[in-house]
This record gives C-alpha cells, structure tokens and sequence, in this order.
C-alpha cells in the first residue's frame, strides 16, 4: 500500500511539473503558400530562407487544436510577371496565408494585387518602408530601412563621434537606393556632413571610382550588392586604413552565400542587423542553428526572418480558430510579443517592432556593439 | 710519467646479456689473457676458478651484483665491472663512461683500491638496506606481477596509513639513540638511491663507516615536501631536511618496534634487531679516478649523530604508532607563547575599551565625512580582531576561560561601538547617509569570502611571530568597526533596514573569521581535533543562517548587475527619436524594480515620448517598473 501511495504521489508530481502541452493530432492541415525566389538574380539569400523555413515547421508543425501547417512552396523565378502568376497558383489552391521571401521590388510592384485578393501576406525580407502602408493585407517581419537608417546614422554621428560621411548605393538596386537615401536625410538631420553621396552599378563607374584612390571621409556607409561592397571595402582598407565602414542588413548573410570569398574583407565591418552571433541564445534558437547546419546552412539574418514570419504566423492562426483570413489577417497586423529569433517582438499596424542591433563583423560572425528597440 | 700497467692474466665472468661482451674483451689491446666464464659455471665450480683468480673483470645484471661481490669478497680477488651500455645505474654508481673502450681500460688497470662493505650476518649490503616503509619512493614497496595501477594505489593507502615506529639503535661506541621515524635507510654509499637526490650527503666507502639514515616525517605534507625533489630535476642540497637525520659509526644494532624484517637492495631480506658491521677495506675493486676523489680513504674513528630534526626520547612516545598526520604539529614553545597572548588578548581590559571607543568615533565621523582614508586609520585602530581570534583557539581547544572571555569582550566591544555611533548620530546635526554608509548595509556572499580569507590572515599571521606587521593589513581587510558604526548610525537615525545591513555585515564578518581562523589553527597544528565540537557547530550554524540573505543579496547584486549592463547596451528609438542610455542603476522594492536612467537624446522629449519609452522599457522585465531619467542632450 505504501508503495503503492509513492508511486502516486510520484506520478502526480512528474505530471504536475511537465509544462508542455501535448498536441493531439486532429488529422486537419491548414495550406501556407510561400513565394521564394528559388531561381534568377535574387535566388542568393532564398535558400537561406527557405531553410529557416522548414526548419521552423519542423520544430513546431501543429497548430495547438492540432491542425498541421503544410507549405505550397512556389518558385517565382526571381521575375514579376513568374510572381503574380505563382500568387494566383497559390490563391487557387486555397492557402490561408502566405509567407514572401521576395525583396522590396517586388512586393512594392505587387502591392495591389495583395490588396486586392486579401489573402494575409508575412513578409519577411523586403524592408522598404513603404510596403506595409500601401495594402493592409501584408505584415512585416523585418524592421524598415527607414529605421535601421536611423539607427545606423546615430550610431555613426552620436555614439562613434563621427561627422563626415560617405554615401555608395547602387541605383538600380531599389533596397540599395531608398536604404541609401534615408540615411543621407537622417544623417543630415543630426548634423552630419555628407562627403559624397555615389551610385556605382556599372564596371566603368566602380573604376571611375577606384582612380580616385583616397577619401577623406570619417566613414562609409554603403549599400551596394555583396560582390560591389566587398570590391570597394578591399580597396578602401588598403588606401584609408582609417575610414570606418557600415552597412545595412543582410551583408553577411549575402557574403555567405558567395562560393568563395576572403572572410577577412569584412572584418571590422559595421552593420545594422537582426541578430547577434554572440551573447545568450536559447535552447530553441540552438535547436534552429543545428536543424541549419544539418542541411547545411549557418546562422543567418534570412534564415532567422523566416524563423520568426513562421512563429508569427502560428500565432496568428492559433489564434483564429476558424481560420478566416480576416482573423488571420488582424492577428498578423496587430499581433501578440512573439519570443523570436534574437529577443521578443511584435507587429503593430503591420510594422515589426523589433530589436535593431549594430554589430561589427569579425571572422564571419556577427559582434554585437548596440541594441536599439 | 708513470705508466699504466695491465693485469697480465684475468678472468671475465659475464651472463646471458653480457655475452655479446666476451669478444670485446678477450680481444682487448690492453695485452691481458682473458678466460671468459659464464656465471653459472662459474658459481658452480667457484672453489676451482679462484684457486688461480686473481683479478676479474665483471659484466652482470644489478640483481646478481651483491652476490658476486660476496663471492669476490669470500675469495679475496679484486674485481672491474664492466656493465653494459643499458646498465645506466651501475655506470652511474662507479662514475664510469659511456664509452666502452675506456670502461674496459679501466676494468684491466692493475691498480684496484679496496673499499668497506657493509655486513649483516652472512649478507653483503652492496648500497642500501630499508627498515620501515618509504611508500611512493622506494622501488620496493611495489608488489611484484601487479599493475602499476595497483601498486601506484597500494603505495598510496601506505603513504596515507604512514605510521611512525619507535627505533633504538646502538652504535659501535655504545651511543644508545631512542627515536620514531617511518624508516631507516642503511647506507655503504649514497651515489645510488634516492636519498641522493634529497640531500647531499658527505661519505666515502673508504671511511670505515656505515651511514645510517632516519626518516622522521611529522606530518604527511612535510613527507611529500621532502621527496618533491625527486619529481623535480634539482640539486640535493648540503643542509639536512627537517624530516631527517643520520649517523655515521662502524656497526648499528637497529630494533624497530613494528617492522620485522630489513629489506635489501637486491630484494633479500633478514629479520629484526639487526646487527650491521662494518667490513673496512674488504673489496679491491676497479674504478674511474672521479670514484675514487670522492671516496678517499678516511681514518677517523669518531661517530657523527645528526639528530636534532627527529623527536627526542619523551616526544617519541607521544608519536609512536600513531598515523602522521596531514599537516605537522604546532612545536610545544610555538604553541604555549601562541597560547600565552590569546589567553591575554581574551581578557577586557581598559586599552580594549578605550581603543573601541577612538575606533568607533573615528569610523563614524569617517563615516559622515565620506573619508575613505579616516575609516581606514579607524579599522587599523579597531583592537576587535584579537578577541575573534581568541574565542577561535578557545573553540578550537575546547578552552571554556577562553571562550567565556572573548565572548565577553567582543559583547562588550559590540555594545560600545553601537552606543557610540548612535549617539554621535543622535547629536551630529546631519541625517543623509553617505556613499561609505551605503557601501555597508548590503552585504553579499562576497563580504563572506572577504571575512573567510581575513580570519585565515589573522590566525596564520598571529601564529607566526615574524610575519606581525600583517595584521594592519589583514585588519584593513576585515574591516570590523566601520559596519557595526554604520549599524549604530542606522540607530541613530531609527533607520532599521541600515542598522539589520550594516550589522548582517558585522556578523558575517565575526562568523566567517572565527570558523576560518579555527580550521586554520587547525591546518598549522595547534590541535588535531576541534574539541569544542559544540561551540564549532552552534558557529557553523550561524555561518549556514547568515549565508541566505547573503546568497539573495548576492543574488540581487548580480542581477542589479546583468540588468544594468543589459540596459547600458540597449538604445531605444521613441517616435523617431534615437534615445541613448548612458547609464543605469537598478534597485529592488518589495513588489517593483526602480531603475535609474541616465539618458542622452539630440531632441526633447515630451511626455508621450516618455511615456511610450517607459513601455519599450517595461517590455524588457516581466517585473513592473518605476523609472527615473536623467537627461542630457547632445548639442
């Protein structure tokens, strides 16, 4: 008998101690479409991406009531006309949401066609501030450009005491160029004096550039395209050795997926970014890095995003039981704290609030210096 | 010039390792007939070699040496050895080369010297002989077709087990010497052996002496201390280590009163008391000229006896067959002078009264004036130490006056010291507490450690006349009065929370002093118990209760810590303004967190940029917050 009572009072002990709710499968799936640009120019940081993705649905891939989230994955050839013809493939198929690792071109090119289908549209890389106040259906991951240019241009004139600026973008590049131009005007605000504000995009004007050998700027923010930005900060490091660099998000996730590349290029790099590589992390973003690494991919601001669009869109869809896309919609576009890939964050009126951190780049991983909520 | 002659006929007597030898040395260019013998055949048929052996040259194992020795020693020829290359030991004992044409020159040289052997009974000591046990060092204390595993944790149970044993020994001039040790080593030379290495011992194997070496350890430490250099490649010293001591005479009756038996060198053994004699000039033996330079033939009939290092007839009995203890036993003079001024400093007495009360003034107006530099004069002033460590020895020996006196006088040191200082902080005219006040009323699990490593100083310096002047040092380190004046300020103010901190503190200090001091008066020997088992526990307890607000103030500290650094690292943006923190402290209510923000912004912030960076604040804490800023603007 007396055993007997241990052995209860252990059992009702060990169930009372486990937290964990066990989901009971109900048989049920809810369809999630993803456009990825798996092909074409952009195809760079997809894989990353998608990776973060699946690695995310495979950690979690039931809804509390037991529905499982199964992805319709379309490739959108890195092209409009393939983009809006894959999101009327998804529509047809009647996916609940859908998840955009497309960049801001495109979602700015197919703002009204969202607008007008309202199907709930996460986007997770694009950063142009622009997206999310022109359809009220799509719901950023990703903090804007409008602030990590704030961010970026405080850092610089508030914090590292520097007045003179250098601005390269690369025109033709729709992040590069609205990046580029925020942090001219934020800048500016502070007082800051920009040396020169430069497009380079062609051969002819990065050797234009090349000739002129020295600037005599404090630093250089550039946002140019991964291979630009490594061509000029090599040059630079050898000609002012004291000029300081900063860029905007993505730099080094891009620089990863080069084939080859001299990883010391970017060391002593600022950038503006989503995560740091150093500090506490928890035991789910481990279990994200491992599932990465088993598929052969590292840590990365692209496969972290799409980590965190996944935890949002659970959210959303635990919380709409009926699964009607305007209660997924609103739950997207005003949702709850979400504990995310670098720290807590939210989405008020489609806009992520989230963590925006300054780190400096060394040895491939990324420092944290600041971090700006 | 004179020149080297040659035996003319000599045998060679090698065995199976030496047999590749035997062409090497019966070609030898040294014109020397040479009738190589195994040495089986040789033992065999000894009477009919030596009926015309005269000289022979010897290449055998370490082992069979001894026996050989007895042989040639039985027979009276002289003899060369000539070991192998491999044989490291045996070239290293006869100072020879590594060059085996010269060691052969000399093997032939027609020039032997004797030397003396050391007899016992029928048994020739050829370097040493062991009564007792000498684990971790001595090759003979292995068990024989065991693992070195186990005879590494054989020999370490015995070092731990190690037991002093009462030995009388005799000399030949009928000096009779009464003492314990662990071992005695009988010497006829000390080139070889361990004890070489340990210390430099002067002796010829010509001097007509046996040299007889006592181990006598008095602890474990002062053991392993002793053979630490055999780990260590250094030079064996020329003075005597404090654990041994020795003797020179020509014969030792030895008696042990646990051992049964002397171990030889080459594994044989002889049953105790042992008579060891002395067999001058005995052996002719062949060897470098560097040998002989340090073995030259000495006349003198006086016995040396070193003995000042080994317990006395009166304190053998005390250690006899009783293990060793780890650490040594405080000297009889060391500890009844130690002894002598506790007792005193246990006693209240006018000084004490008058220095607490100068101290405790001191300490306080320190205290108001935020003067580092006068609460430091006040601490070295404080003569509230020597109390502490008193009621530690008085805890440690069970001495109840002892116990009953320091109490006393650390009541009534206490009792002054908060009079004092909440009476001047009654009268002052000030009611603020200062940064060095504050400093006092949180005490953490650090201020344990600080107090812990004090009350080690305090009873390591006060049991060591020379080392004296530490004591300002480790009385600055402690730091008793200024708390218990912070504490008596807290009464003055009728603030509790200052007075229950600052004297936590106190106590922390007063607890952690005694338990250290106790186990260190422990650790240097002053006694081998805690007898006041009681009295250490009702400590140990305090020490246990005191420790939890000190864990949760550490804990708090820590935490004050990781979430200050946390939010220096963090910048906000507030409705586009970029907000930067400076600084920041954290403090804990009951129920809310208040941080205290130093913030440095480009443009002003209105109420509803506060407000909603009051939210981005409280976002990071589960706990509710109060929030103070500072602003500064950056022009």
């Amino acid at each position: 008998m007396r055993v007997f009572l241990l052995v209860l009072v252990g059992l009702l002990f060990f169930t009372s101690c486990d937290n964990t709710h066990t989901i009971v499968k109900n048989g049920k799936t809810v369809q999630i479409g993803i456009l990825v640009p798996l092909s074409g120019k952009n195809k760079r940081f997809s894989k990353q991406s998608l990776a973060g993705l699946n690695a995310a649905r495979d950690m979690q891939t039931y809804l509390k009531d037991g529905t499982e989230i199964q992805f319709i994955i379309l490739d959108t050839k890195s092209d409009l006309s393939e983009a809006r013809k894959m999101f009327y493939a998804l529509k047809k198929q009647k996916v609940k949401a859908i998840i955009s690792l497309m960049g801001s071109d495109m979602m700015l090119a197919m703002h009204s066609i969202f607008q007008e289908n309202h199907i709930p549209i996460i986007v997770t890389l694009a950063t142009d501030n622009q997206i999310v106040n022109l359809s009220d259906t799509i719901s950023q991951v990703c903090f804007t450009n409008k602030t990590q240019a704030l961010v970026a241009a405080h850092y610089l004139r508030d914090e590292k005491l520097l007045s003179n600026a250098a601005i390269i973008y690369d025109r033709s590049n729709h992040y590069s160029y609205a990046l580029a131009k925020e942090f001219k005007k934020y800048y500016q605000s502070i007082g800051g004096k920009v040396d020169f504000y430069l497009s380079i995009n062609t051969p002819k004007e990065l050797n234009k550039f090349k000739n002129q050998k020295n600037i005599t700027s404090d630093a250089l923010y550039i946002t140019s395209n991964v291979i630009t930005t490594l061509d000029i900060i090599k040059m630079m490091k050898k000609v002012s050795p004291r000029l300081k660099y900063i860029s905007g998000d993505g730099l080094l996730s891009s620089t990863k997926a080069l084939d080859k590349v001299d990883a010391s290029i970017l060391d002593g790099v600022y950038v503006t970014e989503h995560y740091a590589s150093n500090g506490k992390k928890d035991k789910k973003i481990r279990d994200l890095e491992k599932l990465l690494h088993k598929e052969g991919y590292d840590e990365s601001s692209y496969a972290f995003l799409a980590y965190d669009s996944y935890l949002l869109l659970q959210s959303a869809l635990n919380q709409c039981k009926n699964l009607k896309n305007q209660c997924i919609n609103n739950s997207l576009r005003n949702s709850m704290i979400i504990h995310g890939s670098s720290g807590n964050f939210n989405i008020r009126h489609g806009e992520a609030q989230r963590r925006v951190f300054v780190d400096k780049i060394e040895n491939m991983k990324l420092y944290k210096e600041i971090v700006t909520y | 010039m004179e020149s080297t002659s040659y035996y003319k006929k000599a045998y060679f007597i090698y065995d199976k390792e030496s047999q590749e030898l035997v062409d090497f040395v019966v070609e030898n260019k040294f014109a020397t007939t040479i009738t190589a013998v195994f040495i089986k055949d040789f033992i065999e048929n000894v009477e009919k070699f030596t009926a015309d052996l005269n000289h022979a040259v010897v290449s055998l194992s370490q082992e069979s040496i001894p026996e050989f020795l007895a042989i040639a020693y039985k027979y009276d020829f002289s003899i060369g050895i000539l070991p192998l290359l491999s044989q490291k030991e045996q070239i290293k004992n006869l100072l020879l080369s590594s060059n085996m044409e010269t060691n052969l020159e000399i093997a032939l040289r027609d020039d032997a010297k004797r030397i003396d052997l050391v007899r016992l009974d029928d048994k020739l000591v050829y370097s040493q002989a062991i009564v007792g046990d000498i684990p971790l060092v001595s090759e003979k204390m292995r068990k024989v077709n065991h693992s070195p595993l186990t005879n590494f944790m054989y020999a370490l149970k015995k070092f731990f087990t190690l037991k002093l044993q009462k030995f009388d020994i005799t000399t030949k001039n009928g000096q009779h010497i009464s003492t314990a040790g662990s071992a005695i080593v009988v010497l006829n030379h000390t080139t070889k052996g361990f004890l070489s290495k340990v210390f430099n011992l002067e002796q010829s194997m010509r001097d007509g002496k046996i040299t007889l070496v006592i181990i006598s350890p008095a602890s474990l430490l002062d053991y392993v201390q002793l053979f630490s250099s055999l780990l260590f490649v250094s030079k064996s010293t020329k003075t005597l280590p404090e654990s041994i001591g020795y003797l020179q005479s020509e014969s030792f009756l030895i008696k042990a009163s646990s051992s049964k038996k002397v171990r030889f060198d080459n594994g044989d053994k002889a049953p105790l008391p042992a008579e060891f004699i002395i067999i001058p000039e005995a052996l002719a033996i062949n060897a470098s000229e560097k040998f002989w330079e340090l073995n030259q033939k000495q006349s003198s009939q006086k016995e040396t006896i070193k003995i000042a290092n080994l317990p006395d007839k009166s304190e053998t009995e005390k250690y006899v067959e009783k293990r060793i203890p780890f650490f040594r036993f405080a000297s009889e003079e060391r500890f009844k002078d130690l002894f002598l001024v506790l007792r005193q400093d246990a006693k209240l007495n006018k000084i004490y009264i008058v220095l607490m009360l100068l101290s405790t003034f001191l300490a306080a107006f320190g205290l108001f004036a935020d003067s580092t530099a006068v609460i430091i004069g006040a601490m070295l002033v404080a003569p509230l130490m020597t109390p502490i460590v008193s009621l530690a020895m008085g805890l440690l020996r069970a001495e109840q006056g002892m116990i009953k006196d320091s109490v006393w006088k650390i009541f009534v040191g206490v009792f002054l010291a908060l009079l004092a200082s909440s009476f001047l902080a009654y009268l002052l005219p000030y009611s603020e507490t200062t940064l060095e006040m504050n400093a006092r009323v949180n005490p953490t699990l650090l201020d344990l450690g600080i107090a812990i490593l004090s009350g080690i100083a305090a009873a390591y310096t006060k049991s060591f006349k020379e080392i004296s002047q530490n004591l300002a040092g480790v009385a600055i380190a402690v730091a008793l009065v200024p708390p218990l004046a912070v504490a008596g300020i807290g009464l003055g103010y009728s603030d509790f929370n200052m007075f229950f901190g600052a004297f936590l503190l106190f106590f922390t200090n007063l607890v952690g002093i005694v338990l250290a001091a106790v186990l260190t008066f422990q650790v240097l020997g002053f006694s081998n118990v805690v007898k006041s088992k009681k009295g250490f526990a009702f400590v140990f307890i305090l020490l246990v209760i005191v420790s939890f607000p000190l864990y949760f103030s550490y804990d708090h500290m820590i935490e004050r810590y990781k979430v200050a650094k946390m939010l220096k690292e963090h910048r906000f943006i507030v409705n586009n303004k970029y907000i930067i923190v400076k600084d920041a402290e954290v403090f804990f209510g009951r129920e809310t967190r208040v941080i205290d923000l130093k913030l440095s912004v480009r443009e002003s912030l209105n109420r509803k940029d506060l407000e909603d960076l009051r939210e981005d604040i409280q976002r990071l804490f589960d706990k509710k917050l109060f929030i103070t800023t500072e602003l500064e603007y950056i022009l």
